[in-house]
């Protein structure tokens, strides 16, 4: 004869049971997930750092400049370098008004004409400097 | 008596639900895991993860990778588990360069549970062991050091050992903070600057057959090093196939006589005395004469010699003169003493050379002293006392660490703002009309100094009489300095283009100046403004001559046919 109260209290007992086990299963699940995760993530970190330093040996100025040589650049000079000032106003619009010959992918070619917005406004007398 | 046997039974009772009470909150709490200490002490935890302790990374002063670490697959193998050893060793040797299969099949005699098949698997080699599915096979993961940018900051980097331990350059020199790990270590070197400066002394290496040279870029207000090149140099990825000669870091490690470039420092000097005025004149008519040795000049006047003139033209005779008026042996010793070229180099590497000082200051020493003979000092000594000279007149110490921010102790002063101006004009002088027109350039007003020391001779005694190093040091915009640029060739052979001279006007100059056209746009240094040439070409008429008529010097020097 068992009495009420203890068959209540069993069924409880092996609902904890049955709870807990529920949870130890989900908790190892997400460890060994979590452990997959940090692999990852080292792998990820190592892959991250081959891939920088492959673009640091592809990117590096030496190849570079051979590259640019192909494609027929110079390296920089000094001399390229010129104060806005000493080029008068007016050839400054000269050169931004020249026609820029453009070819088409069709192999034609076209002459690009570009209007300066501004025309002697501001011509301050500066390019008799 | 019933009643004490109740209340027995339930305060076991009570004590024991207590108890399993406990057990079970304990049990639920271990099964969720949630438990502090087991979280910190747990494997592998997330924050084990992010923590990669490994050496840390070196980096130029825009950020660009010079050093790091990657992570490199080697395949092991248990030949007892291999299947079939010989069959495996043929399609391991098939997919594997370098591995022969013969060498294989000796590793995976029988009876042994280790070998090793190769170190350092490239990824394509790796997804074809892979692909093989082989039992028996193992991949090892180890660290290895990269150099991505190559030879191109060889003795600056250095290298490191197969456990990853510094052995060279600031590898060595920082070793513990790389150890460390952390933050990237943050070089002054910038890239671009370095691959235009060794790309441009790589050519004059070659075109003058020199055994070695040497280039250094030094930010005059800062003292950081902008690029370091010694030539030969070497890939630091495989350092093992480095000669000695190779290894040699010639701008830190080795001292030189550097002849004629120290006729600054000797101007400075006389000019800072006191003792010396800018327009007083040297009898250079003669060779002069100390005690048995006799001390000429290479192209000789043969008349007076007014300080810019001495200067410009290289006389020694002159400067001889120049340094004796300025108080001689006592007045150099402490004048080289402040500039710390009597010291070993303070630099973060390991190759730091002593300078060789003479022992006895007897006058003839005092004479050969005050143009570069008879004191060896490394290039960067050099760089750094010039740039502290012709800079603010304070001393420049040179680093190769990036600084952020101004320095945190004022610099000790070296000489007067005026000593300044006037030796930035000479240097000046020197490209524009004297034995350095070589190194001029339409953007920028260069000033500089040329030099062409004679070598020692093989057994350190004397001369050879036939190797020199020549030189040139040059500061960019000389109107207020902010790079300075040394280059220096080890026994460089004229050609036709240089009609056989060797002289570092005809050989050094032009590559200081190729350097200064191609860095000064990348760190972005405007032209030389007109109202500065004007003031610099200005005291040209200021200077008076001999006989008392302004403008002859400038005559003189217009006649001298291009520098040497």
């Amino acid at each position: 004869m068992i009495s009420r109260p203890a068959i209540v209290l069993l069924a409880l007992l092996l609902l904890a049971v049955g709870a807990v086990y529920q949870l130890k299963y989900a908790v190892r699940n997400l460890e060994l997930q979590r452990a997959a995760i940090d692999r990852a993530i080292v792998e990820t970190r190592w892959r991250l750092r081959s891939l920088r330093a492959s673009w640091a040996y592809l990117t590096r100025p030496e190849r570079l400049a051979r590259l640019a040589a192909e494609l027929g650049l110079e390296p920089a000079s000094a001399t390229r370098i010129v104060e806005l000032d000493s080029i008068g106003t007016r050839d400054q619009l000269e050169f931004a008004a020249r026609p820029v010959p453009v070819p088409l992918p069709s192999g034609r070619e076209v002459l690009l004409r570009a209007k300066p917005v501004v025309t002697f406004a501001f011509d301050s007398g500066r390019e008799r400097r | 008596m019933v009643e004490r046997g109740r209340l027995r039974v339930r305060l076991l009772a009570a004590v024991f639900a207590l108890a399993f009470l406990s057990v079970g909150i304990r049990l639920v709490d271990m099964a969720s895991g949630g438990s502090r200490e087991r979280m910190a002490a747990g494997s592998g935890g997330p924050t084990a993860a992010m923590r990669t302790p490994d050496r840390a990374e070196i980096r130029d002063r825009n950020g660009v990778l010079l050093a790091t670490n990657v992570q490199v697959l080697s395949l092991t193998a248990d030949p007892s588990r291999l299947p079939d050893p010989d069959r495996a060793a043929e399609l391991l040797a098939a997919r594997l360069s370098g591995v022969e299969a013969a060498e294989l099949k000796r590793r995976f005699a029988v009876g042994r549970r280790f070998a090793w098949v190769k170190r350092e698997l490239t990824p394509a080699e790796q997804r074809a062991v892979l692909e093989l599915g082989l039992p028996g096979l193992d991949f090892r993961s180890s660290q290895r050091r990269l150099y991505p940018q190559r030879r191109l900051a060889s003795h600056v980097l250095g290298f490191t050992g197969v456990d990853n331990q510094g052995l060279a350059g600031i590898e060595l020199a920082m070793d513990e903070r790389l150890q460390d790990g952390g933050e990237p270590l943050v070089l002054s070197l910038d890239v671009r600057v370095q691959e235009v400066v060794r790309d441009s002394l790589l050519a004059a290496y070659r075109r003058f057959r020199a055994i070695g040279a040497c280039a250094i870029v030094l930010d005059v207000r800062s003292g950081e090093l902008l690029a370091l090149v010694s030539l030969p140099d070497f890939d630091p990825n495989a350092y093992e196939r480095a000669r000695p000669a190779e290894r040699e870091n010639r701008c830190t490690g080795g001292v030189y006589e550097l002849g004629s470039l120290f006729k600054v420092i000797t101007a400075a000097m006389a000019l800072e005395s006191g003792r010396v005025g800018l327009y007083d004149r040297f009898d250079a008519r003669e060779p002069i004469r100390i005690g048995r040795n006799r001390i000429g000049d290479d192209h000789a006047k043969k008349r007076w010699l007014t300080v810019p003139e001495v200067f410009a033209f290289s006389s020694n005779v002159g400067t001889v003169q120049m340094a004796f008026a300025a108080g001689g042996a006592t007045a150099q010793q402490a004048f080289l003493e402040r500039l710390g070229m009597t010291r070993p180099l303070e630099i973060e590497l390991v190759q730091r050379g002593r300078p060789l000082v003479p022992r006895r200051w007897i006058d003839i020493v005092s004479a050969t002293v005050s143009f570069g003979h008879g004191i060896a000092v490394t290039p960067l000594h050099f760089a750094a006392a010039v740039a502290g000279l012709a800079g603010d007149g304070t001393r420049v110490a040179p680093t190769l660490l990036r600084r952020d921010g101004p320095p945190e102790t004022a610099r000790p002063r070296l000489v007067s703002d005026r000593t300044v101006r006037d030796l930035r004009w000479l240097m000046w002088l020197v490209v524009e009309k004297g034995t350095g027109t070589k190194a001029r350039l339409p953007a920028y007003m260069l000033g500089g100094k040329t030099g062409t020391a004679d070598k020692p001779g093989r057994n350190r005694r004397g001369y050879d009489g036939e190797a020199v190093i020549a030189s040139f040091v040059g500061l960019f915009p000389i109107e207020d300095p902010r790079y300075l640029v040394l280059v220096t060739l080890d026994d460089p052979k004229g050609d036709k283009g240089t009609f056989g001279f060797r002289y570092g006007g005809w050989t050094a100059a032009p590559v200081v100046a190729t350097i200064v056209d191609r860095i000064g746009p990348i760190l972005g240094v405007p032209p030389s403004r007109p109202a500065d040439r004007q003031r610099f070409a200005a005291r040209l008429k200021i200077v008076p001559t001999m006989n008392g008529r302004t403008g002859e010097m400038e005559e003189g020097l217009a006649a001298l046919d291009a520098g040497w």
